[in-house]
């Protein structure tokens, strides 16, 4: 389910105003449940991807939700990406901090990207045999989390490089760049695999 | 732009490409993705009409393109709406702040009315001020106990006095402020007494685990182990152990062999500095002694240990950096589901709740009588005698039943459960040196083709794929807490044979030889099974399980089940209630033990010991158990294996270290030294001793072996004393390792 930025724009075309006896806290709290509910399927799965495990997953998830909602007054909604922007950053820092403090980053990692750099591993050598989307998904899962996190913003959640720059907070050029090495690392990892 | 350049990464990424490629296949990635304009694009269409190798290269990108959305599309569900647990306990929030809301208004309007009692209150508070000594900032919950004697729920902003007492039950976690800036972090299960507020703020510390961070003043800690005094600006873990009271997972694993002697009596506290530093003072040691960042002190009134810990590198430290339960505001950590898949089956009761006495022949229900009997004998062979003619009479009394009645098929996975308690029986025997591997062997593979029938696998044909989610799974993640008992009697009978059917494929593993396509297949079950009851303390056991059967399955996957046991250790069981902790805690020594065995395995030492030493942080209080035996005894064999590899290596230093370590744990004053063991390992010192040139130390332990050696020896004995003798006394790099091995 590709996540639609645009969708956290406004939360008030979303939700009706307040009912009668209805307080600002009880408006915004009505407007998140419907806010989480529907987008905690696609943060899941953004996060699942990054961690590879459900339980962290699915705890993740849930953290990121209640720090939205303790920060939800601090986000402009008129703001590019509005709130599911917002949700989306908290949720990939929690996924970086779970992913840190399990597993450091492994020597094979920098000597991959060492080899990204200096070797030209073409297309089209790697793709004219038969590739699997399961070979493909298993080499996804073994990069580093920052080329893994632009694989997946870009072809699971299908975002534009401007969003994801917004999200990650990087140049867009450095987005072109990370992309364009995690795929030659996969096609390296790919390589490797036979 | 040119872009038929060498250079298909910008300056900024640092490329340096070696081979000469004709196309810039960044610029062609730009083009697909719709992100060019103008001149720009002309110039790639120009080069696409022209270049074939440029039109393969734009092809094969494509593909790429399409291969990683197909990777990546798969959308996965989580196992229940998580929004709704944070909305509802942000509902909560809200109506307490609601109900505060209406009380106030409640308490301004009966004001009046108690007002001259309330002057007559607080002219006596006026008269007698108390100074707040700190705040309750955030956390899950908790209970102020004041000196009266009152009790109430702790709540945000609520101030602590003096003698006031804290304490958590399980699920809370309270971060308080103390005095000016120091923060402390009481997990569930404690209590702490506040003392004084100056000059510097101290407190008691009766039970539990606490986090301590301090500002600009110094923290006193009592305790009846002793005082800690924890600096400025530090970080400490401090912590009261409990022995854990771990089950071990016999259903999965042969228990070690259980231990002698009895735990220490005193129990000790257990503080980690992670920052700054602390000073512990005690019934030894009066004065104190100060603790310095990343070391570890266990100590009791009259005892105390150090030792250095690795804070970065250990998989189980806490180390009190980050988020945690104690800033939460209103979630409260749940407990882990127990489904009841791991429990001894009760034949009986299963077939109680499976309806199999319903209208069938009484010899159904007097089968599984007869296999409840045998699960009770207390003898192994006994025990799998009498489950294996239970289980025949079952077979017998079931058969009558009608072709579609389901029962035929409960009956068949209550076979599969029988043999699989005859095959665990049967591996006491084989424990024992009583039996042969093979006939447990075929205990386990009557279970997987009881289970397999049961669940109408054709057990001929290839292993099927990954199914899709079975009914049970579900009906188990429709709710929270759903156990076995909840479930359909289809559905339970679908998950035990499933559950049982990898069991016993692990247990298979276990006892062959040859390794075939055995553990890809059982880790492919357990794989499914951890997924569909990743909520459950079952989800947690399917995953050491996993890891069990990809050690298994050689180096390929060694990785993959070095991930497995480590995420056992990271699961928190903050929230989880007695039973749940106690069936955690028996998986993660569980993992432990393996993790350090499969260390030992592939011959890497130093991560074996750190695996051990995460089973002491973790368990200080469990030396004595089964497990820790077990570790001790790996890590023991290593030590011995890394001495002769050593010795074989010519590298005699490292060898007559590891042996020398050994001999000190193993013989300690008044021991025998003439017992086999400590012979055979005396004698590889030896001959480290003499590649060392360490003569006066050879000279002594061939002398000494000469004195016990038997005739069968004595020949390899005195060779090996006439080298000895031809020494010089000691040589300096012998001196020097000498006086290190004594430190």
């Amino acid at each position: 389910m590709p996540i639609s930025l645009e969708s956290g724009l406004s939360i008030s075309t979303i939700t009706p105003g307040p009912s009668a006896g209805e307080d600002d806290a009880q408006v915004n709290l009505r407007q998140f449940a419907q806010f989480a509910r529907e987008h905690e399927a696609s943060i899941f799965t953004y996060v699942l991807r990054m961690v590879s495990s459900r339980e962290d997953a699915e705890d993740i998830t849930q953290e990121a939700l209640y720090q939205a909602w303790r920060t939800w007054n601090q986000v402009d909604p008129e703001a590019a990406g509005g709130y599911v922007k917002w949700c989306y950053r908290i949720a990939h820092n929690l996924s970086i901090d779970t992913l840190r403090k399990k597993k450091p980053r492994a020597a094979d990692d920098e000597e991959m990207e060492r080899a990204a750099d200096t070797k030209s591993l073409r297309p089209e050598e790697v793709y004219e045999h038969r590739v699997q989307a399961g070979q493909v998904q298993d080499c996804i899962q073994s990069l580093d989390e920052k080329y893994r996190e632009v694989l997946i913003l870009r072809y699971q959640e299908e975002l534009s490089y401007e969003k994801i720059a917004e999200i990650l907070e990087l140049p867009v050029s450095t987005i072109e760049t990370r992309i364009h090495r995690a795929k030659k690392m996969l096609r390296e990892k790919l390589e490797r695999k036979g | 732009m040119n872009i038929e350049s060498n250079n298909p990464i910008p300056p900024d990424a640092h490329a340096h490409p070696v081979s000469p490629d004709p196309i810039d296949e960044l610029q062609l990635m730009r083009y697909l993705d719709g992100r060019l304009e103008g001149a720009e694009k002309s110039a790639v269409e120009e080069l696409l009409r022209t270049s074939a190798p440029a039109r393969r290269r734009l092809d094969a990108l494509r593909e790429e393109n399409h291969l990683l959305r197909e990777a990546l599309e798969n959308i996965s569900e989580p196992s229940r709406r998580l929004s709704d647990k944070v909305v509802a306990a942000l509902h909560n929030e809200e109506r307490f702040r609601q109900q505060a809301l209406r009380s106030h208004r409640m308490r301004r309007n009966i004001l009046w009315g108690v007002g001259i009692a309330a002057s007559f209150f607080f002219c006596v508070f006026l008269m007698k001020p108390r100074e707040a000594m700190g705040t309750a900032l955030s956390g899950t919950g908790g209970t102020l106990v004041m000196s009266s004697g009152e009790r109430q729920p702790l709540a945000k902003n609520m101030n602590i006095y003096e003698h006031d007492e804290i304490t958590t039950a399980q699920g809370q976690f309270s971060r308080i402020r103390l005095g000016a800036e120091t923060l402390i972090d009481i997990d569930e299960r404690s209590r702490i007494a506040i003392e004084k507020s100056k000059p510097e703020p101290s407190f008691r510390m009766h039970q539990g685990h606490l986090g301590i961070a301090t500002a600009q003043q110094e923290v006193t800690l009592r305790a009846p182990q002793g005082t800690v005094r924890i600096a400025a600006n530090s970080v400490v873990d401090l912590w009261l152990p409990q022995p854990s009271k771990a089950e071990w997972p016999a259903w999965l694993m042969t228990q070690p062999a259980a231990a002698e002697g009895a735990a220490s009596a005193e129990p000790p506290m257990v503080a980690t500095v992670i920052s700054g530093s602390i000073s512990i003072a005690n019934e030894k040691m009066p004065e104190g002694i100060a603790i310095s960042q990343g070391n570890r002190v266990t100590f009791t009134a009259k005892e105390r240990r150090t030792r250095k810990v690795d804070l970065a590198g250990s998989r189980v430290i806490e180390t009190r950096r980050s988020t945690s339960w104690h800033t939460s505001e209103g979630i409260l950590p749940q407990d882990r589901t127990i489904i009841g898949l791991l429990e001894k089956p009760d034949f009986q009761d299963l077939g109680e709740r499976l309806g199999m006495n319903r209208n069938t022949p009484g010899a159904i229900a007097a089968a599984l009588a007869q296999l409840q009997d045998g699960m009770r004998a207390s003898s192994a062979a006994e025990r799998a005698e009498r489950l294996a003619a239970g289980q025949q009479a079952l077979r017998v009394a079931y058969e009558p039943l009608h072709a579609s009645d389901e029962r035929r098929d409960f009956g068949r996975m209550l076979e599969g459960l029988a043999h699989l308690e005859r095959g665990r029986a049967l591996m006491e025997r084989v424990a024992a040196g009583k039996e042969e591997l093979s006939t447990a062997y075929a205990a386990f593979d009557a279970a997987r083709v009881a289970f397999d029938e049961a669940l109408k696998v054709d057990v001929e044909a290839a292993p099927a794929p990954a199914a899709e989610k079975p009914e049970w799974a579900r009906q188990i993640a429709a709710g929270i807490g759903v156990t076995l008992r909840d479930l359909t009697p289809a559905n339970q009978s679908a998950l035990l044979a499933s559950f049982n059917h990898a069991v016993a494929q692990h247990w298979m593993l276990t006892t062959e030889s040859v390794i075939g396509e055995r553990p890809t297949v059982a880790a492919r079950e357990f794989e499914g099974l951890r997924n569909w009851l990743s909520r459950s303390v079952e989800g947690m056991a399917a995953r050491l399980a996993h890891g069990l059967v990809l050690q298994r399955a050689g180096s390929e996957k060694t990785q993959k089940a070095i991930d497995a046991y480590s995420e056992i250790l990271a699961v928190s069981t903050a929230g989880w209630g007695e039973p749940s902790r106690r069936l955690a805690d028996g998986l993660k020594q569980a993992a432990l033990v393996s993790l350090t065995r499969l260390y030992a395995e592939i011959q890497q030492s130093d991560k074996a010991r750190a695996a051990a030493e995460d089973f002491w942080l973790l368990y200080p209080l469990d030396s004595n158990t089964p497990a820790a035996q077990e570790i001790k005894s790996i890590i023991d064999r290593s030590q011995l294996k890394d001495a002769a590899h050593a010795l074989q290596l010519g590298r005699f230093e490292l060898a007559v270290e590891n042996y020398d370590k050994w001999l000190t744990a193993h013989t300690p004053a008044g021991a025998a030294m003439d017992a086999p063991e400590v012979a055979a390992v005396r004698v590889g010192l030896l001959k480290a001793l003499i590649g060392l040139k360490d003569g006066g130390r050879a000279r002594q332990e061939a002398a000494a072996l000469l004195k016990h050696a038997g005739a069968e020896k004595k020949a390899e004995l005195e060779k090996l004393a006439a080298e000895a003798q031809m020494l010089p006394e000691k040589t300096e790099q012998a001196l020097e390792l000498l006086k290190a091995n004594q430190r």
